[in-house]
């Protein structure tokens, strides 16, 4: 049963990692083009 | 030109927040998968309450990422009466918002716990359980009072004041228990912490767990708000920091 519980709550996490992961990647592409645009102003 | 000089070193901020960020979840990764294998196979069940007392673990770590959400946002509002730095602001915005989450948690966690052993979902007379929703209720309505008003340095001047005045209730949450009469058990008292080894590094690796996903959401999330802002000043968003 623990380790259903364990393997269950597991998956959810690496789910929820990689979704974050997702997220962040998106993040730091913007923070790159916000960069290009930046420097495009000066 | 002062525009563009702010612009650089919130980018610059940006930049170095979410470069600490993706170190730190990388570092959670295992580090949580290994506080889950703690809490539901490492850790003894134990004798009176059963199965059930495994959301003790991360009740504990949700609660003390909480108060820590909170210290920053009252650490992040005096810098910011102090120095007026946007930085600061948005930390305190992102403290908010973390700390919402993890109280939200412990809300949810305790209740389903508090079933079975106190025979009653939600105990509105316990001191512990009244703060704590009193915490969270005082958070929720900062983010209310914040998108209600106008973007300004008045707004995140009224913001950081209540956020510090806030603040206050944290240390009334950890005291309750002390302080009145409760049924919420007393965990850390002058001889220690009364668990099993095994407990105990149940308990450890939850806390480090939810702490560093905290450092990680709020490093992501502030990273995002200058990264915001600077998009803001250069004309392509409306603004605002939601």
């Amino acid at each position: 049963m623990n380790l259903y519980l364990f393997f269950g709550f597991s998956v959810v996490w690496i789910a929820l990692f990689c979704f974050v992961l997702f997220l962040f990647n998106g993040q730091r592409k913007l923070a790159a083009e916000v960069t290009t645009l930046l420097k495009r102003d000066h | 030109m002062e525009d563009s000089n702010n612009n650089a070193s919130r980018m610059e901020a940006s930049r170095k927040l979410m470069a600490v960020g993706r170190i730190i979840l990388w570092m959670l990764l295992p580090l949580m998968l290994a506080a889950i294998y703690a809490t539901f196979v490492h850790a003894p069940t134990e004798r009176i309450m059963g199965e059930v007392q495994r959301l003790f673990y991360f009740h504990m770590g949700s609660a003390v990422a909480a108060f820590v959400s909170f210290f920053l946002v009252f650490i992040s509002g005096c810098l910011y009466l102090w120095k007026r730095d946007l930085v600061w602001d948005r930390l305190a915005l992102s403290g908010v918002e973390c700390g919402v989450l993890f109280t939200t948690i412990v809300l949810v966690t305790g209740p389903i716990w508090a079933r079975p052993v106190w025979n009653t979902w939600l105990p509105l007379g316990d001191p512990r359980v009244m703060t704590t929703l009193v915490l969270w209720l005082i958070f929720l309505a900062y983010l209310l009072l914040r998108s209600s008003l106008a973007d300004g340095d008045k707004k995140y001047r009224i913001c950081a004041v209540y956020g510090i005045i806030g603040f206050l209730d944290v240390p009334i949450v950890f005291m309750s228990i002390r302080w009145w009469r409760t049924i919420h058990p007393v965990l850390i008292s002058s001889e220690g912490i009364s668990l099993d080894g095994r407990m105990k590094t149940a308990l450890f690796l939850a806390l480090a767990a939810c702490l560093a996903l905290l450092a990680v959401l709020v490093l992501f999330r502030t990273g995002f708000l200058l990264l915001k802002e600077v998009v803001f000043n250069l004309g392509d968003d409306p603004g605002g920091e939601y």
